[in-house]
């Protein structure tokens, strides 16, 4: 079977990634929780790495910059200026420390 | 016929065609153009993205996402650096296939690899000269060698730290025990003029930096002389009896079973033979090291107080059944799993189906060979009917198992090796 010609795929793209959200506060692009700040951590955080690597981690405020002046040391990252307040407030708030104990229980769903 | 294909689905079966029919037929310079449309932003770094994978920013759909020759089952954590792992259900081959074999990728892997070119260096302090070998150098001047090496991901587990330890949220699947072949490092080591001063070894790949800076290295790890020369320790062009797949290193890679796989270092273009602890990206800090006294869960440990992981700790895995069976009440159900053990070997493994309160004795294969995980089965019939956890714990060969809740915290989540637990439902 033939590839549908370039204009077309880009038609299924947009078919694929404009209405894709099923969960109203998620950023479909991105995935990132849509909030004040979303934006610029979009920019300047899905540049080099994907915006998956943010979601799936959880920090404070303190230790999300830590992780801002590692990639900064040692990835290649430039500096933030006026934009870092924003990141940090917005990493904080969205993706705070959870507690899940020494062991969660187990989530588990039944084949039934 | 014609049909409409959506952009996994395209990139599925043909990822280079795939991207010039989005972005035009010169690929990466002109994603530039291509995506900043699209986006409506400028793609920084787009020219230096990977072949075969979906622009992060086209990609986040609510459409399932799947690798090129993987299965799809397998759980993508982060596609740029591509990092996916496996559920342990679809680990119960007792040789990892390919396409269940998890993926860490630190940096972006080379483009347009070519076998027949490719050129081995053999350097370092203690190396007089250094040397040069083809692959068929390689496979010409040393004997070759298979064996089924173990490799888990040092990271394997972090998800279950607490505080939350920064990372791919990896939770039992960044591990799998394919078979390789090779020649061993120390025939090419003693080939090169080995001397009482090589201390380390290091090796650097042909994967770039994620920022594209073409000076930087992704990373660059190695092992102490001692695990480089041990007969298991290989220089692989092959997995599995097939050229090692593109993300897994294609067409050269070291491989050291039982230590963290971030030493078996993949697109192998160098090894140095160093006089002191290698020194290369992601060897210092935080990276791999582990604080060398136990600490308290959320302490600040600095970084002259971590030291470098060697041998992985003793873990199994429940392969079978997947968590969320349905058993029948009365009837056998039969458990089976991997354990391995880092540079030791399983000796024992118990399964509880009472939250630890009592544990019996599953049967447990040898390994195919040293540094091979080993299969293990029981089994089972529950008492009664109600909700149960199958509870697997595995005893390495000097005698230590596994714990049952998280063990020590360290900073980067390194070395979870917590019984693995799966839900069953008898009715």
């Amino acid at each position: 079977m033939s590839i549908v010609a370039a204009n077309r795929a880009f038609a299924v793209f947009l078919t694929l990634v404009l209405p894709a959200s099923v969960h109203a506060d998620v950023d479909p692009a991105s995935g990132l929780e849509i909030a004040p700040g979303m934006e610029v951590v979009k920019a300047q955080c899905g540049a080099c790495h994907s915006t998956r690597l943010v979601t799936q981690n959880r920090a404070d405020r303190e230790g999300w910059q830590k992780l801002i002046r590692w990639m900064q040391e040692s990835q290649g990252l430039w500096p933030l200026g006026d934009a870092e307040p924003a990141i940090l407030d917005y990493l904080a708030a969205n993706y705070g420390p959870t507690t899940q104990g020494r062991r969660a229980p187990l989530n588990v769903t039944f084949n039934e | 016929m014609k049909r409409e294909r959506g952009l996994h689905e395209l990139y599925r079966d043909d990822p280079a065609r795939a991207e010039q029919q989005l972005f035009g037929r010169r690929r990466f310079l002109s994603h530039l153009g291509g995506m900043a449309s699209v986006l409506c932003a400028e793609v920084v770094f787009g020219r230096y993205m990977p072949r075969g994978l979906i622009p992060a920013a086209l990609a986040e759909t609510t459409e399932p996402f799947a690798i090129a020759g993987k299965d799809p089952g397998l759980i993508v954590l982060n596609d740029r650096p591509l990092n996916a792992e496996t559920p342990a259900h679809l680990l119960d081959d007792p040789v990892t296939p390919a396409n269940r074999l998890f993926v860490r990728n630190n940096g972006t892997p080379p483009v347009d690899v070519d076998p027949a070119n490719w050129v081995l260096t053999i350097d370092g302090e203690v190396v007089d000269k250094p040397l040069r070998y083809s692959l068929a150098d390689l496979k010409a001047r040393f004997k070759a060698y298979t064996y089924q090496l173990t490799i888990e991901c040092g990271g394997n587990g972090r998800s279950e730290f607490d505080p939350p330890a920064s990372g791919n949220q990896w939770t039992t699947g960044a591990v799998g025990s394919p078979r390789w072949t090779g020649v061993r490092l120390r025939d090419v080591l003693r080939a090169s003029g080995l001397k009482d001063t090589a201390q380390y070894i290091g090796y650097y790949g042909a994967d770039t930096h994620l920022s594209g800076d073409p000076g930087k290295v992704p990373i660059s790890r190695g092992v102490p002389i001692a695990k480089a020369m041990d007969k298991y320790s290989l220089i692989a062009w092959s997995m599995n009896g097939n050229d090692i797949p593109p993300l897994h290193g294609h067409p050269l890679r070291v491989v050291f079973g039982g230590w963290p796989a971030s030493t078996s270092g993949k697109w192998l273009t160098r090894i140095s033979v160093r006089d002191r602890v290698h020194d290369g990206p992601k060897m210092g800090g935080y990276s791999y090291r582990v604080p060398c006294e136990p600490v308290a869960p959320g302490s600040d440990v600095p970084e002259s107080d971590m030291c470098i992981i060697e041998s992985m700790p003793v873990k199994s895995l429940v392969t079978w059944p997947k968590s969320g069976w349905v058993q029948t009440q009365g009837k056998t159900l039969e458990l089976r799993g991997q354990a391995w053990a880092g540079d030791l070997a399983v000796a024992d493994v118990d399964v509880s189906i009472d939250f630890g309160q009592t544990w019996q004795p599953a049967r447990v294969n040898k390994p195919a060979n040293k540094l091979a995980w080993q299969q293990w089965s029981m089994p089972v019939e529950f008492p009664g009917p109600g909700y149960y956890e199958v509870w697997a714990r595995a005893t390495d060969t000097s005698g230590i198992a596994q714990p049952m809740v998280v063990p020590g915290w360290n900073p980067k989540g390194y070395l979870n090796n917590a019984t693995h637990r799966i839900g069953v439902k008898v009715v």
